[in-house]
């Protein structure tokens, strides 16, 4: 195989180009894909995702790449990286992480910035200042949702 | 490694700031779904759509069926559930009908999936894998079609190596096991019990599934029982056992009787929380690891009554913790003459039950652990396909 055949350029949103292995670019399954169908060449243009995250996307496919013989070498490490790695994300981020997986689909890249904003945000003014949502309620039908929970949600 | 070559040629400003109601419904219900439940109560006052996915979120096992239907060489997916759209689950009512609602799929099902036997296919949290082809096909395949059970929609997951059919998979610790079903030529050598041979994994990224496709070849005939996070293939002659782990094989030389699972006439079987659940000679038994012995589950006396002296069991699913039991029943159709009497005629009807029983282990008063079961509800499917079906495959897909 020549080495132009094992790298693969991805191409983002604002024409940022990544030369990237073909063995990190494939775990996304959305590249996956388009390569099986050969309907793109080498380059591949992904329009949902910027330069400056898609960045960070390669970063983390690069860490889990999957070394040839044995993949498994300290799972333990992996996961300390993963944590890091979405740490000191902010929200804004964070979302946008969050949309580039789901349309690259990488589902451990979805499962770990979901898990991150699962984390981030325990209580209800942390998800509307952090995650920006503004509460449609009238304030008749929050006291009915409170009275409601009494009884909902017990273990 | 070198950091990735960048070649910056015009950047845009940066996009504004996004909302959280921004991202699809199904990745806030993925976030959701990782908080504890203790949050719950609090968090579905946030919004609107949070108190509605909150509500929805919660994961339910939903029973899929794979169905051919007559004079139609193409297999159909159905739902077996209730005709108010909720599935037998522990909210269902016991009383009510069961019903196959066909899943309507987004694309054309014949494109590249074939008719799934039960064993070629492994639910993966909401998506059922097809590996290869089924036994009764006449070609392999190394295709590996996915339903993805919250959209409907298929997609293809990282091709196998080896073409295969009639393979048995497995899901274990978060990769698909693949066992037998290639040629012969392609098979290395079956393992060796004297010197414990490392097993040949082929690992495909698949999301965050791996394919660990084990070499070996068995033949068609092999079942393949998950237990204790270990995988056990059983054939006529001998157990094998394979730790993930460990990655090796080994002869398992104890758990007699096991190889009932491969006496013809023995092919519905599951586990339910480790414990091995099969249909021998009319008799729904249990297997005791320890003492290698099939017990029979206790408390099914109403089943046995009620089910037609004509029947064929044609499923046994672990459907979230419970054994669900599909049969066959054959009965005589009565018709009514014109004079007015009722005249029994030869003719058999075939209809199709569902038995969802709930267990229980309990100590016997010789201080022996038995396993119960608790009807929780014995219905005839009411017959929406015409009735001379094919069951090809079921299992339980959690939503």
């Amino acid at each position: 195989m020549s080495k132009s055949e094992k790298k693969i350029v991805l191409k983002s949103l604002d024409n940022e180009a990544f030369e990237v292995e073909k063995a990190v670019a494939l775990q996304s399954q959305t590249i996956w894909v388009m390569c099986e169908d050969k309907c793109v060449g080498n380059e591949i243009p992904l329009e949902n995702v910027t330069g400056q995250i898609l960045a960070k996307v390669i970063d983390y496919c690069k860490k889990h790449a999957v070394v040839d013989g044995d993949g498994d070498e300290s799972s333990e490490e992996l996961k300390n990286w993963d944590t890091e790695f979405t740490k000191n994300m902010d929200q804004s981020t964070l979302f946008n992480m969050i949309l580039a997986a789901n349309y690259l689909n990488i589902k451990s890249l979805l499962n770990l910035t979901c898990q991150a904003v699962a984390d981030k945000t325990k209580t209800i003014d942390e998800f509307h200042t952090f995650l920006n949502i503004e509460n449609n309620f009238t304030p008749e039908e929050e006291a009915q949702i409170c009275q409601e929970n009494l009884w909902a949600f017990d273990d | 490694p070198p950091p990735p070559k960048k070649q910056k040629l015009m950047t845009n400003p940066p996009p504004p700031s996004p909302s959280f109601s921004s991202v699809p419904d199904e990745i806030i219900a993925n976030c959701l779904a990782r908080l504890s439940k203790s949050h719950y109560r609090s968090l579905s006052s946030v919004s609107k759509s949070f108190h509605f996915l909150l509500f929805s979120s919660a994961t339910e096992p939903h029973l899929y069926i794979c169905l051919r239907l007559p004079r139609d060489t193409h297999h159909c997916w159905f739902n077996l559930m209730n005709p108010d759209q909720t599935l037998i689950s522990n909210c269902g009512e016991i009383k009510s009908e069961l019903s196959l609602v066909p899943v309507k799929q987004k694309l054309s099902s014949s494109s590249y999936a074939y008719a799934p036997s039960n064993a070629t296919i492994v639910a993966v949290g909401s998506e059922i894998y097809q590996i290869g082809k089924s036994k009764e096909d006449k070609r392999r395949s190394r295709a590996v079609p996915v339903l993805d059970c919250r959209s409907h929609t298929l997609r293809r997951a990282p091709k196998m190596t080896v073409a295969r059919k009639g393979a048995k998979s497995c899901f274990v610790d978060g990769k698909i096991y693949v066992i037998g079903g290639c040629r012969k030529r392609e098979e290395p050598m079956p393992p060796q019990p004297q010197r414990q041979r490392e097993e040949q994994t082929q690992r495909l990224r698949l999301g965050s599934y791996c394919l660990a496709t084990s070499g070996y070849g068995f033949h068609l005939k092999h079942k393949v029982v998950v237990f204790g996070a270990r995988l056990y293939v059983v054939t006529k002659k001998n157990k094998y056992v394979y730790d993930p782990k460990e990655r090796r094989w080994l002869l398992e030389m104890g758990l007699v009787g096991l190889e009932r699972l491969v006496v013809s006439g023995n092919r519905h079987w599951c586990v339910i929380e480790n414990v091995l659940f099969s249909h021998y000679c009319g008799e729904f038994l249990w297997y005791e690891w320890s003492r290698g012995e099939w017990l029979m589950v206790e408390g099914l006396g109403d089943l046995y009554t009620k089910r037609a002296d004509k029947y064929r069991t044609v499923q046994l699913v672990n459907h979230g913790g419970k054994l669900v039991i599909i049969w066959h029943e054959w009965i005589d159709i009565v018709w009514r003459q014109n004079n007015g009497f009722e005249r029994r005629l030869g003719i058999k009807g075939k209809r199709t039950c569902c038995a969802v029983i709930s267990l229980k282990n309990r100590l016997s008063s010789s201080g022996s652990e038995e396993v119960w079961g608790e009807i929780e509800r014995l219905n005839v499917v009411v017959p929406t396909v015409p009735n001379s079906y094919d069951v090809l495959s079921c299992l339980s897909v959690s939503l």
